[in-house]
This record gives C-alpha cells, sequence and structure tokens, in this order.
C-alpha cells in the first residue's frame, strides 16, 4: 500500500476513496491529496472553514456534508476493578465524495448513493496487547450515519448514541473484543485555536476543531470472552474540514493530556524536520483556553521503539514554554499499532515531570507493521 | 565464414525456412492463444470461487424479496451481510452486478482494507447498476451473508445457498482439463511437426555438413553454431507467434466468455500477467526447439532406427497402465492421463505398424514395388508428421462425435423441460396458485402447471448435509408425464403423485440411489422420506436436483424461483396472449409481468450450447489444419530428396502422366493409411469422452454414436492433401538433372 504522507485525518478518510476505486473502475476519482491541498470551494464546491468561523452546539455534533471530511474521535483512560489500566478508542470518518448542504434531501437509499463513504476503528489495549477493527459503509444507504439531537453515530452495530439526559451509550465489538460503555459528557467543551477554527500550516488551511476532554465513562469491556468492569475517563474530538495540509507535511504527532493538576494539553505536530507545525491548547484547571501557537510549544521524541514494523517514538519531551511546564510523555510496553488500511499507532500514555497524568498519542508516518 | 556456410542451405532452400519459420510461429500462435485462454479462465474461475464459494444468501421468511431496509436492518445487528444487485443491461451487454466493495470488507475471505478483486465489468459499484435498475432494467436484489452456519439469523430471515455461488466442481475442472488437454495437445503435435521439418532439413544439410568437417571445422564448433541458427529461428517465430496467437485469444474471447458465464455464473476477466504469458510461450517453444536440436548432439549414423524391443515394451507399457487409468480411474486427472499415455503410446506404434502393410501385400510388380518401397521410405521419414496427423484426425472426430451426440440428446432433453408454449416469471411475493382459476378456465389454455424451484438439504452418511436443487409441481400435468425417464418403478408418476419423488442422473450416480431407494430430505424445519420413482436426464450443470409433487411441499419451505408453464391452443392468437398478461398482472397486482416464448428460451439454450462448444471444436480443427499443412510441407522436402529415386520412373520409360498417376497414388495410400491408423484411436477417445470424463465430470453419460459420414469427409480431405502431396513430388522432377545421392554410414536411400 502506498505510504500515506499525510496525517492521519486526511489520511483515513482518502484512503476510504481509494478503497472505493480498488474495487469499482466507475466511482468518482479523488482530486488526490496534492488536489485537495490546492483544491478551492469554487472548484469542487466543498466548504472550506475559515479564521473567523465558529462552533455551533449542538448542531455541530452532528455530521457536516457541505465538508469533505470530518470525525468523531474518542479515546480513555480506564481501569478495571483490580487497578489494572485500560485504554480504548472509538472513531468514525466521514469523507464526503459530493457536497451537499445539510438542509437538502439526501438522496433515496435504493439507488445506494455514494456521496459519502464512512469508516470506522475501534481498539482495546490492555495489558501490553492491543485488540483493533475497522469497519466500512457507504453514507445514505442507513447503516452508516451521524445525527446530532439525539446525539447518535452509527456504523452496524457499532455506535454512540444519547441514552438519556446527559448520558451517551458507546457499543462496539470486534474479533476477540467488546465494549459497552456509559458515558457522562462533561459540560465544558473546549474550542481549539481560534474558536474554533485551528491552524494546521502556517498559510492559515485548518479545520474547525472542538473537544470535551472530561467524559466520565463506565461499563464493561469483554476481551477473549472475558467482561471487565472498567471506569474512567474519556476524551472526544470533533474534527471537519475540506482542505488544510500541505502535500509536503510528513506524518502527525498528536497528544491529549490529562494532567493531575486538573489541567488538560492537547498538543500536535503536523510534518516533520523544517515543515513541521505545532499548534496545541492549554486548558487550565479551571477550564480556561490558551491558544498555543508554533512558538509556544516543543515537542521532542526522547527514545525510539523497535515495533518489528516502523520505529516508534515511544518517549516524548513536551515543553509548554508560556506555562513554564515540562513533561515527559511514555507509550506503555507493547505495541499499539491499528493495523487497519491505513495503520497507524494509538495508545495510551503516562505522563510525568512538571505534573503527571495520562492521556493518548497517536503517531503516523513512521511506517507500518 | 562457417556461418555462411551454414546458412547458405537456406539461400539454396529458402522454402524449407519459410516452412520451419511458418510452422514455428502457427504452433506458438496455437498454443500460446489456447494457454491465454485457459489461463484466465482459471483466474475467473479462481477468482469467482474465493469470492463466492460456500457464500449463502439471505432471504426473508415471507418470502417477499429482499429490499435496501433488510440490508440495513441486519447490518445493524452485527451481521455481514452484503448487497449483490444484478442487472440486465440490455442491448445485448449482458448481466451487470452491483456490488459495494465497502460492505464487502466485513467478509471473511477479505484482507482488511485490501479492497476487492472483482474489479471491472460485469461488476460496477452498486449505485451504477442501482440507476439503470431505476431505469426499469430487470434486475434482482441479493443479501450475500457471510456468517458461521451455526449463527441464527432474526426470524424474519432463513438463510440459503447462494445460487450464485453454486460450486461448480468437477464441472470446473473438467472445462479447464479439456482446455489443458487440448493445449497438451497442440504442444505435442507442434513439437513432433516441427522436429519432423527440422530433421529432414538436417538430412538434406549432411554432405554440406560433413563438407565442412573435412575442412577442419570441428563437430562441436558446427553443433554450437546449429544451435544458435535455432535459436535465432526460434525466437524469430516465436515473437510474431505469440503476438498472433493473442490475437487468436481475443477472437475466441467472447463466445469462450459467454459460455463460462452460461456454465459458472463467472465471466471471464479479461487481462492476466502478459509478461509471465509471454515468458512461458517463450520457454516452452524453445525447449520444443531444442529438442529438433538434439538431433544434432547424437552420434552420426543413429538417424532413424533405435532399440526395437525397448520401443515394443514402451509401447505396451504405456498401452498398459493408460488402459488401466482410463478404465478404472476415478478423478479426471486420471483419465485424461491414461488417455494422454494411450495417444503417445500409438503414436510410437503408428510408424511401426504402417511399415508393416507394405511388407504384407502381395505382388511383385516393379511398379508395386517401387511404390511399396517408397511408401516404405516416407512412412520412416515422415513419421513424426504423420503420426500428428493421426493424432489430430482421431481428436477431431472424437470430438465431433462428442458434440454431436450431446446435440441430439440435449436437443431431445430440452424438447421435453422446454413442453409448452410460454413461460411465466411469477413476480417475488407472489404465488403461482394465485392466477390457478384464470389459467383453468382460459378458453386458449390447454394446460398449465407451476414450477417451484428452492433447495433443500441431502443428510449424509457421515452426519453433514448437502444442498440440492428443489423442483415441485404438478405431476399430474400432461406437459410434465412426457419426460422420458431413464430408470423408474413401475407407473412412476403414480408412484410422485403419492409422496416419491423423481431424482437426476447426477444425483442418482453421486450417491448411487435407485429407483425404489428412499431419500431423506431436510427442510428448514421437516423432513421427509420420499421413495426414489424415477430417475431423469438432466444435462448442462452438476447439480444433483430432486423433483416432486408440488402438494408435497412442506408449508415453511421458502422458494428461491416461481414460474408457470402454459401451453396454448394451437389457434391462440396474440390478442389472446395480451389479455392472459393482462389478467395476470392484475391478479397478481403488478405493473409488469415477463412472459416468454419457450422458444426464445430454446434459442438462448442452444446458443449457449454453440458457444460451449466452439472453442474446442475451432481448436481440435486448428490443430488439424496446422498438421494437414505441416505434412504437405515436410512431404515436399521429403520427395524432393527422393528426386533421384523419383527420376528412376522416367529412366524405365514411364511416360509423365503415369509418373503422375503413380505419385499420386503414392500420396493417396499414405494418407489413406494416417486416416485408417486414426480411426481406432477415435473411437477409443470418443468412448473415453462418453463414458468415462462426462460421467465423472458432469455426472451424466451420454450413448455412444459414432458418425462415419464424417469420417469420409475427413478421408476426402485427406486424399486431396495425398493427391497434392503426389502432384508435388512429380513437380519435383522438373528441377535440374538429378544426382545418384551418396550413402555413408549406414544412411537410408
Amino acid at each position: 500500500m502506498t505510504r500515506c504522507l499525510l496525517p492521519l485525518g486526511t489520511c483515513l478518510p482518502a484512503f476510504l476513496l481509494s478503497f472505493l476505486l480498488a474495487a469499482c473502475s466507475d466511482t468518482p476519482a479523488p482530486g488526490g491529496f496534492a488536489g485537495l491541498a490546492a483544491s478551492s470551494e469554487a472548484e469542487d464546491g466543498f466548504r472550506q472553514p475559515r479564521p473567523g468561523d465558529t462552533i455551533r452546539l449542538p448542531e455541530d455534533w452532528g455530521p457536516h456534508p457541505a465538508h469533505r471530511i470530518e470525525w468523531w474521535y474518542l479515546t480513555a483512560n480506564l481501569t478495571t476493578a483490580d487497578g489494572v489500566p485500560m485504554g480504548i478508542q472509538w472513531t468514525q470518518f466521514r469523507q464526503g465524495l459530493e457536497p451537499r448542504e445539510p438542509d437538502d434531501e439526501p438522496p433515496a437509499e435504493q439507488l445506494w448513493p455514494l456521496e459519502s463513504a464512512w469508516m470506522a476503528h475501534g481498539a482495546v489495549s490492555f495489558n501490553g496487547r492491543h485488540w483493533f477493527s475497522e469497519r466500512f459503509a457507504r453514507g445514505d444507504v442507513g447503516h452508516a450515519g451521524a445525527r446530532a439531537e439525539p446525539l447518535r453515530v452509527w456504523l452496524d452495530h457499532w455506535q454512540l448514541m444519547e441514552a438519556g439526559r446527559d448520558q451517551w451509550q458507546l457499543e462496539a465489538a470486534g474479533e476477540g473484543w467488546a465494549y459497552n460503555l456509559t458515558l457522562l459528557p462533561s459540560d465544558r467543551v473546549v474550542r481549539h485555536g481560534d474558536n474554533g477554527f485551528s491552524a494546521k500550516t502556517e498559510g492559515g488551511q485548518g479545520s474547525m476543531y472542538f473537544s470535551d476532554p472530561d467524559i466520565a465513562m463506565e461499563g464493561t469491556v469483554t476481551i477473549g470472552g472475558e467482561p471487565h468492569s472498567v471506569s474512567g475517563t474519556g476524551w472526544l474530538d470533533r474534527e471537519w474540514s475540506s482542505q488544510f495540509l500541505r502535500s509536503d507535511q510528513e506524518g502527525w504527532d498528536w497528544f491529549a493530556l490529562r494532567l493531575d493538576t486538573g489541567a488538560r494539553l492537547m498538543a500536535f505536530r503536523v510534518g516533520r524536520g523544517d515543515n513541521a507545525y505545532l499548534s496545541g491548547t492549554w486548558i487550565d484547571p479551571a477550564g480556561v483556553t490558551s491558544a498555543l501557537g508554533p512558538k509556544d510549544l516543543v515537542l521532542s521524541p526522547l527514545g525510539l521503539r523497535d515495533t518489528g514494523g516502523g520505529r516508534i517514538p515511544d518517549r516524548w519531551r513536551i515543553d509548554v514554554l508560556p506555562e513554564a511546564l515540562t513533561f515527559t510523555v511514555t507509550a506503555p510496553e507493547g505495541s499499539y499499532w491499528n493495523r487497519g488500511a491505513y495503520p497507524y499507532w494509538e495508545s495510551p500514555v503516562t505522563v510525568s515531570g512538571d505534573a503527571s497524568g495520562e492521556g493518548y498519542m497517536e503517531l503516523t508516518g513512521y511506517g507500518a507493521p | 565464414m562457417v556461418l555462411r556456410a551454414i546458412l547458405s542451405h537456406y539461400r539454396r532452400h529458402p522454402l524449407h525456412l519459410l516452412s520451419l519459420w511458418v510452422i514455428l510461429m502457427l504452433a506458438t500462435a496455437l498454443w500460446s492463444g489456447v494457454w491465454s485462454l485457459t489461463q484466465q479462465a482459471r483466474d475467473s474461475m479462481r477468482t469467482g470461487e474465493a469470492q463466492l464459494s460456500g457464500r449463502q444468501q439471505v432471504v426473508r421468511s415471507d418470502g417477499a424479496p429482499v429490499t435496501v431496509e433488510d440490508f440495513v436492518t441486519l447490518r445493524r445487528q452485527g451481521l455481514c451481510v452484503m448487497p449483490w444487485l444484478e442487472v440486465d443491461a440490455g442491448e445485448g451487454r449482458g448481466r451487470l452486478v452491483g456490488i459495494d466493495p465497502l460492505a464487502m470488507a466485513c467478509a471473511g475471505n477479505q484482507e482488511t482494507g485490501a479492497g476487492t478483486s472483482l474489479d471491472g465489468e460485469p461488476f460496477v459499484d452498486i449505485h451504477r447498476a442501482a440507476k439503470l435498475a431505476e431505469a426499469g432494467h430487470r434486475h434482482r436484489l441479493r443479501l450475500l451473508l457471510d456468517a458461521p452456519e451455526d449463527l441464527s439469523l432474526p426470524p424474519q430471515w432463513q438463510r440459503q445457498p447462494d445460487p450464485a455461488a453454486l460450486s461448480t466442481g468437477e464441472l470446473a475442472d473438467s472445462f479447464l482439463l479439456n482446455l489443458d488437454a487440448l493445449g497438451v495437445l497442440v504442444v505435442l503435435v507442434s513439437a513432433l511437426l516441427i522436429r519432423s521439418v527440422y530433421t529432414l532439413g538436417l538430412a538434406q544439410r549432411r554432405e554440406g555438413l560433413a563438407l565442412l568437417e573435412r575442412y577442419g571445422v570441428t563437430r562441436g564448433r558446427l553443433q554450437r553454431l546449429l544451435l544458435l541458427e535455432l535459436l535465432i529461428l526460434g525466437l524469430s517465430g516465436i515473437v510474431p507467434g505469440y503476438l498472433l496467437g493473442q490475437l487468436l485469444a481475443d477472437g475466441l474471447a467472447g463466445g469462450f466468455g459467454e459460455a463460462m458465464g452460461s456454465l459458472f455464473g463467472t465471466p471471464l476477466l479479461r487481462g492476466g500477467d502478459t509478461f509471465l504469458q509471454f515468458g512461458v510461450t517463450a520457454i516452452l517453444m524453445l525447449l520444443v526447439t531444442f529438442w529438433c536440436g538434439l538431433e544434432l548432439l547424437r552420434p552420426r549414423g543413429k538417424w532413424v532406427t533405435g532399440n526395437r524391443w525397448l520401443h515394443v515394451t514402451t509401447v505396451v507399457l504405456m498401452m498398459g497402465v493408460g488402459g488401466v487409468l482410463v478404465f478404472s480411474g476415478e478423478r479426471l486427472v486420471a483419465v485424461f492421463a491414461g488417455t494422454g499415455m494411450i495417444m503417445a503410446a500409438t503414436g510410437l506404434a503408428t510408424p511401426y505398424l504402417m511399415n508393416q502393410w507394405p511388407k504384407t501385400s502381395s505382388g511383385t510388380a516393379p511398379l508395386g514395388l517401387w511404390r511399396r518401397r517408397e511408401t516404405g521410405v516416407l512412412i520412416r521419414r515422415l513419421s513424426l508428421p504423420l503420426v500428428a496427423l493421426q493424432l489430430a484426425v482421431a481428436t477431431v472426430i472424437a470430438v465431433q462425435a462428442l458434440v454431436t451426440t450431446f446435440e441430439d440428446t440435449f436437443q431431445q432433453w430440452l424438447g421435453q423441460r422446454l413442453a409448452g408454449d410460454l413461460f411465466v416469471e411469477v413476480p417475488a411475493g407472489k404465488r403461482p396458485e394465485d392466477v390457478a382459476g384464470i389459467l383453468s378456465f382460459q378458453p386458449s389454455i390447454v394446460e398449465w402447471h407451476p414450477v417451484i424451484r428452492g433447495q433443500v438439504r441431502l443428510p449424509l452418511p457421515d452426519g453433514n448435509t448437502i444442498a440440492l436443487d428443489l423442483m415441485a409441481t404438478d405431476t399430474g400435468s400432461g406437459l410434465i408425464r412426457e419426460w422420458e425417464l431413464l430408470q423408474s418403478v413401475p407407473d412412476p408418476w403414480q408412484a410422485v403423485a403419492g409422496g416419491g419423488v423423481l431424482i437426476n442422473e447426477q444425483l442418482a450416480r453421486r450417491h448411487q440411489l435407485e429407483p425404489g431407494d428412499t431419500l431423506t430430505l431436510q427442510f428448514p424445519e421437516h423432513r421427509l422420506s420420499p421413495r426414489v420413482a424415477g430417475v431423469y436426464s438432466d444435462y448442462g450443470r452438476p447439480a444433483g436436483e430432486v423433483l416432486l409433487d408440488h402438494d408435497e411441499l412442506p408449508a415453511s419451505f421458502v422458494p428461491g424461483f416461481q414460474s408457470v408453464t402454459i401451453a396454448l391452443e394451437s389457434d391462440a392468437t396474440t390478442s389472446d396472449r395480451q389479455s392472459l398478461e393482462r389478467d395476470l398482472e392484475r391478479v397478481w397486482s403488478v405493473a409488469d409481468i415477463e412472459i416468454r416464448d419457450t422458444g426464445t428460451i430454446r434459442e438462448l439454450a442452444n446458443r449457449i450450447f454453440d458457444q460451449t462448444f466452439l472453442l474446442t471444436r475451432a481448436i481440435s480443427l486448428l490443430t488439424l489444419v496446422l498438421a494437414g499443412a505441416a505434412l504437405l510441407m515436410t512431404g515436399w522436402v521429403a520427395l524432393a530428396s527422393r528426386r533421384w529415386y523419383v527420376h528412376l520412373l522416367a529412366v524405365w520409360g514411364l511416360r509423365r502422366r503415369e509418373r503422375l498417376g503413380l505419385l499420386v497414388r503414392l500420396g493417396m495410400g499414405l494418407m489413406f493409411r494416417v486416416w485408417l491408423a486414426a480411426l481406432p484411436l477415435a473411437l477409443l477417445l470418443t468412448w473415453v469422452l462418453v463414458a468415462r470424463i462426462n460421467p465423472v465430470a458432469f455426472g451424466w453419460s451420454l450413448p455412444m454414436a459414432i458418425y462415419p459420414g464424417y469420417w469420409l469427409q475427413l478421408l476426402v480431405v485427406m486424399v486431396i492433401i495425398g493427391l497434392v502431396l503426389g502432384s508435388l513430388a512429380a513437380r519435383v522432377r522438373r528441377g535440374a538433372p538429378v544426382t545418384m545421392p551418396v550413402l555413408t554410414e549406414g544412411g537410408e536411400r
């Protein structure tokens, strides 16, 4: 498979297209990644987020058919009743192939329309082992979709849905694993970047991006037929865009950390070396957010782990310069590759240094297992 | 200088070079064409089987057609269900299959995210197929299921074996083995022909090569140069031959693809690895070419003869082993291998046997003696092309006998199966009995009966069950009772009306069932144990089938397909038919039903049948043409080397006309012997095809029939070849004055 040179967010949905193209020669062709970066709203009709755009809730929990790509991305650090840490991931991506205004009627399902494609990823990390599954669907047929009110995001029998007042239910199952979890979202939604517009390049390309970093979770995770009662905290990202990356930006390193002080940190690096673009959000214990720009963050790999596929930087030093804080982020022992259509690393992490804590780390562009 | 001297032979005999090159090229073309098609077929079947084998479909328990809503509901319950939308593309474009590659990713045999290899027409994205369906093209949605056998479905749905995924088993093997066998035959015949042309030319060059040796050119160097010459010649023939072969494959692929689609439900996926195909072709043909070159490495003087006892032992052994394999082999490969051994042994024995004839003939008149001696020499010199021609003639006769027998039997069977005038497909969700009132009281209708098709399972002694096709009908119908049965209990139709069943020949052979035996049929909620009342023939497919009266069907049975067959009064008019159509649409409450003439269906069946055997006929005929053409060329070259002996006839005082007559008789006699030698082999091959290969591959046998009229047609063609050969030999005399050949080291006169 062609190695994807771009951050996960665009790589995975774009893969859906290549998947379709591999199967049926009459499926519409994508513009390609370079084309994606260069395309404009006038050319392909997809709406492009711009600085000044704002987040509207609860509508923005729902899909954005006028935009090309979006995802619902949940990671959680849980603990079993015995106190053993466990990580879970649930993600659902949408790739638009034809833009549509939110108020427009969707095409009839009898036509098996192909205006969008969906992909879902589920993973469980426990005791140094990692289970991963993925599913695919075309949009507008009915077995995959999303809506804002009441919140419901589903693909086949995997779903995140509102299950009562301020309560969500998450269900997914793959080979050897399953989870059924109750989520209590917090009342503090964090808008990243400029009031929700998160730049990804110096040139101002970016996405709309908000998160709920403190979702209380509990329920059951079944591994190899054995149920485990778990509880902990999750972090849910919502992000959508149509174009925000340069074709020369290789790889993506993303961190979502919850510190014991009550502070939260989201930090990412798009691209490597001179082309790298850094950004993040600092949320202090009182919930006050500060956008972090390229000059406010330093992300430095401290060590590499040979995973038999690619060499993964499993320890990082993160400097948050405005706060004068330095953390070390470490992935637990094991291999946390999501071996799907597009392999990437998704692992729980622990934080040490000026503060301790936990979180999740996502790395792309480091080879494939 | 030496090379120029060696190659000067071709300057003096350009025809020899041309004939060698043409045969090499044609042989390459024929083989690469057949091989290319076989590879395409094999790849297509492998792909189709990998994607579809063992797959099941989900049907609704209420018998209504499945919809998108069913798909969504089942997927939301976590079942790996995949849509499969078949659409008649119309205007002769055949059938398109709409698939959803994203939905297919859940199937167990899919590598995660690797996409699907169902790439290109007839497979299209399901959206495109759905748009055609919306535009009014006939279509049918299936939901394929990839789930363990023990996984239960919600009660609104049931699982059924997917009819599109019927295991083609031995039938597909037979189809491919047939092609492989034809390919081997082509290589065998080609090798014999190329070698014969080359060795004859080499005989002509003996004196020149000996002269070079006397001038000090070592034998080793001569051999190397001659091998180099062969290599260049081989490559120059293989490249255009390969290209010609691809054209041939393209030309045959249309009909071939149609045959594959109709027989196996597998489209012919074009393409393949061109580099691999060329590589294999080039290596094989170079091997064949260098086999000719082995002649160069033999010690001098060992030109034709060998160890007679070794020869006889080899022939007897091959005949014996081949016979055992053919008579007792239970697998197709064994029967094919045995047949190949018998053919090869026959080829080894033929020159010896043909040579015995002149020796046993009476008469010692000088001209008769001359003719017999020359015939003997020609048989020895042309032994390889003569054997090639013999094999080709035998194959053509056997293939013709098989196809004609099958055609006759198939026509008779089709006549029974397509009794009646109209064939109406019952719309999904409707029942044939809904329209019983209309059909029974329409004055233009003589008779009618419903046909309900589906699947039932047959428990096996080992505890497993296998799927059988099931056909239920009104067995009291006169149209059904016209069926001829191969075996039956007394008054079989009465037995069927009383709860017995009829089974097809395939099922009877496969499970050693006979009339009077009891059969167990496993339905989803019922089990029946009817008695077998008779066995009927059922051509063109490998599946086992059981036929029972529709009143015996359990209520829980979910039909896969239902139709009504109607026989009209002979004076029924078009308006009668239109009125019937309107009445059926009204009662079934559908906008459009399809009524088809059984004549049209018969035409379609015949067309598929023709296409199925087109390739077999074409290749065997092309092989015959190649062998005939090669024999003409080699015969010409061989006779040219006999100029001195032909010249003797003039010396003896024979006039030109008498010489021509004598030579023509010589050529025709030779061809007659080949034809005669081919007949026993042809009979054996015919028997093997109808009595051994058919039952093993298809599950049904055919009566053995021979067609002497066709033998005589072939004889005429061969006599013409002999006539041309004789005429050519007479023309040889007109050349430059001849000299008596010098006999060295035991060389032959």
